[in-house]
């Protein structure tokens, strides 16, 4: 009786359609528009060049399956925006009389990429380049695509392609890792072509290893559409029977928030999730340099070494009122704190 | 029997009013959302006080013979669900929870279908789930009240495929005689002695009977509880029990809101949900430490080697930093030098407790002119008729999907990182 009923109650409409290895799948590729960094790489790889590579893994993805999606992001120094799919006024439609790719192309894919590529041409040919250093819109591309996905993803499966060539300073660790813990939840894989031959992206090897991706960083730049075929357009229903690279090594270790050290073992605040790398960083007041608050003599009499033990040792017993704060927050506080309430320096409650 | 009975015809009902216009898609979505609603008390009130409301009385069409207006409709009664508290607390982040199930016969009712306890367990399953995912670092076990008895059915761990294999075991185990709080408290409180001054020490109740049947005094446990600082909350099943209510004022510092009763069985997922999020630090219950906690790296190795964890032999792991131990899997506590090991996304994971999400608020009618047909900002979807939604900070707008998406999973409004 329960057993017949119980059927009735499951609600989880993955659990049938994942093994269905004809099941159509959507492809969100997010492409680094960053043209400082492009115009570095033209040597081996123009940006013209990257698009054909992609225009053409593109078409394929769309020819394995007729009801397969893409959607084109781009990276852009100016924010992140969708190149694909669009919606362009009717004027901009007339006016565009450059044809990307030929007329006689079959219509799926001709409509597809003439709309992304026309897209990416006005990415450039609206914008004077950029005087100061462009920031990365990383995370906004993510929250969109992710929120795009989404939409979709009742009916889709889905992944995501970062088509990276910037580096990971000025990126927000926060909401980075937010999209990455949202692409881990949803199933989503996220895989990475760093295109730079100089640099990887800690935060990108993070989002693949996390979400089952491919991380793979391309040295041989003429080859990039062998990659893209062999490597990332393995659809997701074979990829556990496929030998694909990995990375061996992840740096996992933590930077600390005040001195930005990296470190294997640290002190974590257990209000605000700080990491510290020395107990000595709290100051004689005993303070989270990111929160504010006070943390237990005791047990941080037991973590400290013996010359700061006894320094906030001395602390609690003497010297009440007359204690001046020690302002340790400087500017890493990296946005967590939250509840700072702004601390007066009272006489310690022992 | 009914039920299935139900599904069948609503199943039915649905694809003859497919016939109309409306594609599939909108098929499939009204068949996803119907139950929630369904089990929602019209009334508010409870379950039982309402009509009889069969499935497929939901969905009807609107005078173009279109279910659009019917979605979006259920759609945003689930919305209006998900509305957050948004100001910052200190939280406890470092939890250690006992989930208590009621496994007495009274489980076996049938009012929340298919029965209190296949619901209750499926539930809990689910509660596991999103404990881990939101509180990375913290640990749970979980016990049963069965027959007088309490049983441990799942150590105090932090990993939780065990808990979740330890539930599907119970499942087919059948609820047997009285329930007794004293003992469950007693096994829970045991459970939490050892338990650090830094982590929050909480006891979660499924409660389904109206009666107790202790061994001794409960008053005494209680007054243990609050001395350990030990922090109880009681989901009822059926109707509010003295004993609980005071239980949980007296464990909370006096506030009775940690006992709820449950209304319909959407109500009983939701208020398991709620106990994801981690409790206000509560004055009184005040103890901030520093915790030392390795970050291990992880190593890929050709020949296996034996992990200090299960003394198997694996290719790979993680190597505890103090101790050059291998560990399988993290979080964890390092076997050989007791030091917590976790990777520095598990504690990314929890940052949006601690900074929460803006809602969004809804774009009056009004504002929205009838020339403007506007896309979503993330989505890339036609507005059409469906309501909208705006982040104040960068005022994009959003569609509902977008919006409970944003809320629930992506804690980033894509509007504020595109500036
Ligand atoms: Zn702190
Ligand atoms: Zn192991
Ligand atoms: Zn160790
Ligand atoms: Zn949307
Ligand atoms: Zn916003």
């Amino acid at each position: 009786m329960d057993a017949i009923a119980d059927k009735t109650f499951k609600t989880d409409a993955n659990s049938s359609t994942s093994h269905n290895y004809d099941s159509p799948s959507l492809l969100t590729v997010i492409i680094d528009t960053n043209p400082v960094i492009w115009e570095q790489l033209e040597p081996t790889l123009s940006f013209k060049a990257m698009l054909e590579s992609l225009t053409v893994s593109i078409n394929s993805h769309l020819a394995l399956n007729n009801a397969n999606e893409v959607a084109v992001i781009a990276n852009h120094y100016e924010g992140a925006q969708f190149l694909y799919p669009c919606h362009v006024s009717r004027e901009d439609e007339e006016n565009q009389q450059v044809n990307f790719v030929k007329t006689d192309m079959y219509r799926q894919f001709r409509i597809i990429d003439d709309s992304f590529l026309s897209q990416a041409f006005k990415l450039f040919k609206d914008d004077t380049p950029p005087t100061t250093q462009p920031k990365n819109f990383l995370s906004a591309s993510l929250s969109l695509a992710l929120a795009y996905i989404n939409k979709k993803q009742s009916h889709l499966k889905s992944r995501i392609l970062i088509m990276n060539v910037t580096p990971d300073t000025h990126l927000q660790y926060i909401p980075i890792m937010n999209s990455i813990f949202a692409a881990e939840k949803n199933h989503i894989p996220i895989d990475v072509a760093q295109l730079s031959p100089h640099y990887n992206s800690t935060f990108l090897q993070q989002a693949s290893d996390a979400t089952h991706g491919v991380y793979l960083q391309i040295k041989t730049h003429t080859a990039l559409i062998q990659y893209m075929m062999t490597v990332f357009f393995i659809d997701l229903s074979i990829r556990d029977s496929v030998i694909i690279p990995g990375i061996k090594e992840i740096d996992f270790r933590a930077a600390c928030y005040v001195t930005g050290d990296i470190v294997d073992v640290g002190f974590v605040c257990s209000v605000c999730l700080c990491i510290l790398s020395d107990v000595s960083l709290v100051g004689k007041e005993r303070r989270c340099p990111v929160c504010d608050v006070q943390f237990d003599v005791n047990v941080l009499r037991k973590l400290a070494d013996r010359k700061f033990a006894a320094l906030i040792g001395s602390g609690a017993n003497g010297e009440s009122g007359a204690v001046k704060k020690r302002k340790l927050i400087n500017g890493q506080s990296n946005g967590t704190g939250t509840t700072a309430t702004s601390a007066t320096a009272s006489p310690m409650p022992l | 029997m009914d039920d299935s009975e139900d599904e069948f015809k609503s199943d039915h009902e649905q694809q003859s009013s497919k016939g109309g216009n409306s594609n599939t898609r909108v098929t499939s979505r009204t068949r996803r959302k119907a139950p929630q609603a369904e089990l929602k008390g019209t009334s508010g009130g409870y379950a039982w006080e309402d009509e009889i409301q069969r499935s497929w009385d939901i969905v009807k069409e609107d005078e173009a013979g279109s279910l659009a207006g019917i979605v979006s409709g259920l759609v945003e009664s689930r919305k209006k669900r998900v509305i957050k508290n948004v100001t910052p607390f200190q939280r406890g982040i470092i939890r250690n929870l006992i989930l208590v199930i009621d496994l007495s016969t009274v489980m076996m009712e049938k009012d929340l279908r298919p029965n209190r306890h296949a619901l209750a367990v499926e539930n809990a399953i689910q509660f596991v789930t999103e404990f881990f995912d939101q509180n990375p670092i913290s640990q749970l076990g979980i016990i049963i009240m069965r027959n007088g008895l309490a049983q441990l059915v799942s150590q105090v761990s932090g990993s939780p495929q065990e808990h979740i294999d330890a539930l599907k075991s119970i499942k087919k185990l059948e609820p047997k005689g009285d329930p007794s709080l004293q003992n469950a408290l007693e096994m829970a409180r045991g459970l939490l002695l050892h338990v650090a001054s830094h982590c929050t020490r909480e006891i979660l109740i499924v409660f389904g009977s109206l009666l107790s049947i202790d061994p001794g005094n409960i008053h005494k446990t209680i007054d243990s509880l609050i001395e350990e600082r030990i922090r109880v909350q009681v989901i009822g099943l059926s109707a509010q029990v003295s004993i609980c209510k005071e239980i949980c004022k007296k464990t909370n510092f006096g506030d009775e809101t940690a006992y709820k009763v449950i209304l319909n069985e959407g109500h009983f997922k939701d208020l398991l949900m709620e106990a994801v999020v981690p409790l206000p630090v509560n004055k009184v219950n005040k103890s901030f430490t520093l915790v030392k906690m390795g970050f291990p790296h992880r190593v890929s190795e050709e020949t296996p080697s034996f992990c200090s964890c299960h003394s198997k032999l694996t290719y790979g792991g993680y190597i505890c930093p103090s101790c050059k131990s291998k560990i399988c899997s993290l979080p964890t506590i390092c076997p050989c030098c007791n030091i917590m090991l976790i990777l520095s996304t598990h504690l990314a994971r929890s940052y949006h407790h601690l900074i929460p999400l803006k809602n969004y608020i809804e774009v009056a009618r009004e504002d929205i002119t009838g020339e403007d047909r506007g896309v979503c900002y993330s989505c890339q979807s036609m507005f059409g008729t469906g309501s909208r939604y705006a982040c104040e900070d960068c005022s994009k707008e959003f569609c509902i999907d977008c919006d409970v998406f944003v809320h629930e999973t992506l804690h980033n409004c894509p509007g504020c990182e595109n500036t």
